[in-house]
């Protein structure tokens, strides 16, 4: 009687098994990232010097710091989708987004490229440029660096996706430099252009800003925000007790220990103390000026 | 890390792990059909008697792995017992003892020797400059405490803290260790979790000279 209920249990896990794997193996009908730049959608088809359908450009209002490469930023959404702003701070965006940034030293060097998949699933990649600047290739999942005149000194590091991941997987949303507080004036003419849905009505006259007392205050926090708070947001980034994110509904400054703590790692390049860890050979001289000006204002009593 | 090497990885550990569950799932229900041992022990005692935890299974093989790879050489310091240098076990993976405050590691001069290590095995010098082992035990505030199962995985992945913060210095041998499947590191994560809590600071690393210095 043993043998077979042991010979029934084995012969309905063998029948399982197969479909058990099946089911979990990731699904293979995932195209792969395309070879080519021009076959992303960024620009018409068989007109690289016009942009794709549906494709517009954006412009943050605090930068990513990138050692000084100029950049240009563009978006797509599926025709008839729009973003769900309903959690101010945490956008979702609709399958089939996707989104581009170009770094140039005097000529393009590499598109970054971003893609919420069908699958629900964001992929990362990103092109290097030809010297032409006729053609961007797929570089290397493993990154690269390149020798690239005007970058400091002549070296360019080409990202990997782990790099990637490092900033973009654990952010509050992968989409770094699309949010209420990073569109600011665009925000109005986005909702009333149908990008958005379900934002807060308040946002229809008058995008949030970045929270503080003083310019200085809000050009020092804004930054802060855009270069640290993809990491420093205090729910599940880091696990470093400091926030530099900004909430849109507002949030308590950091203590002026932290913030000076913040300014050295930011001054440094010192491969384990640099802040951010990684995506930058020198300091951003115009970040440490914004958060000096703030620390010039910072009264004592605020000392944390 | 090779991200393709990674999803290969991930793929092949989807079905392992699979594979490990359904076997594990024709062994549960194997002894569940035939084996009356488990039904025949006597009830358990009463909760209030102390009783030793026993590890899950996962945690046991988490301690196992550790053992095998070499975790104590560097993580739990050293010191010299009766029959010559053992683990200090009072700090079981607790990493660089704060207390021990490391003098300049010496120069060396030009040739092969690269690296120097202290007595605890815990600091270690050469080219990278002057690393200290980091405390694994779940203190919160100097372990690995407010670490997710995420933030260690990714870390052992890529080689940097939780996978986007600074780089794991040498001699940590993540190219070795980042060949652990996600199952083994589940493990080793768990069998941490267990380890009692040692508040100890690790030093922050001290980067090398500047060339013109030396």
């Amino acid at each position: 009687m043993d043998a077979i209920r042991r010979l029934y249990t084995l012969a309905v896990v063998l029948l399982l098994l197969p479909a058990a794997v099946a089911a979990a193996a990731p699904r293979s009908d995932t195209p792969a990232l395309p070879e080519q730049l021009h076959d992303t959608g960024l620009f018409a088809a068989g007109q690289p010097d016009r942009l794709g359908a549906g494709v517009e450009a954006f412009e943050p209002q605090h930068p990513l710091w990138s050692d000084g490469a100029s950049k240009r930023r563009w978006i797509r959404l599926p025709p008839g989708t729009a973003i769900d702003a309903r959690d101010p701070d945490r956008w979702r965006f609709p399958r089939g987004t996707k989104l581009w940034k170009e770094f140039s030293h005097g000529r393009p060097v590499e598109t970054r490229y971003l893609e919420l998949g069908a699958d629900g699933h964001w992929r990362f990649a990103t092109y290097v440029w030809s010297a032409d600047g006729r053609t961007a290739r797929l570089a290397p999942a493993g990154g690269s660096t390149l020798s690239v005149e005007g970058a400091p000194a002549g070296r360019y590091d080409v990202p990997s996706r782990d790099d990637c991941l490092a900033c973009h997987a654990g952010a509050r949303t992968p989409v770094l430099g699309v949010g209420a507080l990073q569109l600011g004036p665009d925000l109005p003419r986005w909702i009333r252009e149908g990008r958005l849905h379900h934002a807060p009505p308040a946002w229809r006259d008058r995008a949030p800003a970045v929270a503080g007392v003083t310019d200085a205050e809000r050009a020092a926090r804004g930054y802060l925000h855009a270069n640290c708070g993809h990491c420093h947001h205090g729910a599940g980034g880091v696990p470093v007790p400091l926030v530099l994110a900004q909430d849109v509904a507002g949030n308590a400054a950091p203590g002026l220990a932290q913030l000076h703590e913040a300014l050295r790692r930011m001054s440094t390049r010192v491969p384990t103390q640099q802040m951010p860890p990684l995506g930058t050979r020198i300091p951003d001289p115009h970040g440490q000026a914004l958060l000096r000006a703030w620390l010039e204002q910072v009264p004592v009593s605020s000392t944390r | 890390m090779n991200p393709t090497r990674t999803a290969h990885h991930r793929n092949h550990l989807v079905r392992n792990t699979l594979l490990g569950g359904s076997l594990a799932l024709v062994g549960a229900l194997t002894m569940l059909t035939t084996d009356p041992v488990e039904a025949a022990e006597p009830a358990a005692p009463p909760a209030a008697v102390a009783k030793p935890v026993r590890p899950t299974t996962e945690q046991a093989r988490g301690q196992y792995l550790m053992s095998t790879s070499g975790c104590m050489d560097c993580h739990t310091p050293w010191k010299l017992g009766d029959k010559g240098p053992e683990p200090d076990t009072t700090r079981l993976y607790s990493g660089h003892p704060e207390q021990l405050k490391m003098p300049p590691a010496p120069t060396l001069p030009e040739g092969p020797w690269v690296m120097t290590a202290g007595a605890t095995n815990t600091a270690w010098a050469g080219p990278w400059g002057v690393s200290f082992t980091a405390n694994l035990t779940p203190d919160i505030e100097t372990g690995l405490g407010r670490w997710s199962e995420a933030d260690f995985i990714r870390t052992i992945r890529t080689g940097r803290h939780m996978g986007r913060g600074r780089a794991v210095l040498p001699p940590m041998p993540i190219a070795v260790y980042n060949h652990f499947t996600d199952r083994d590191l589940k493990a080793i994560y768990a069998y941490l979790r267990t380890l009692p809590p040692i508040r100890n600071k690790v030093p922050d690393p001290v980067p090398p000279a500047p060339q013109a210095a030396r």
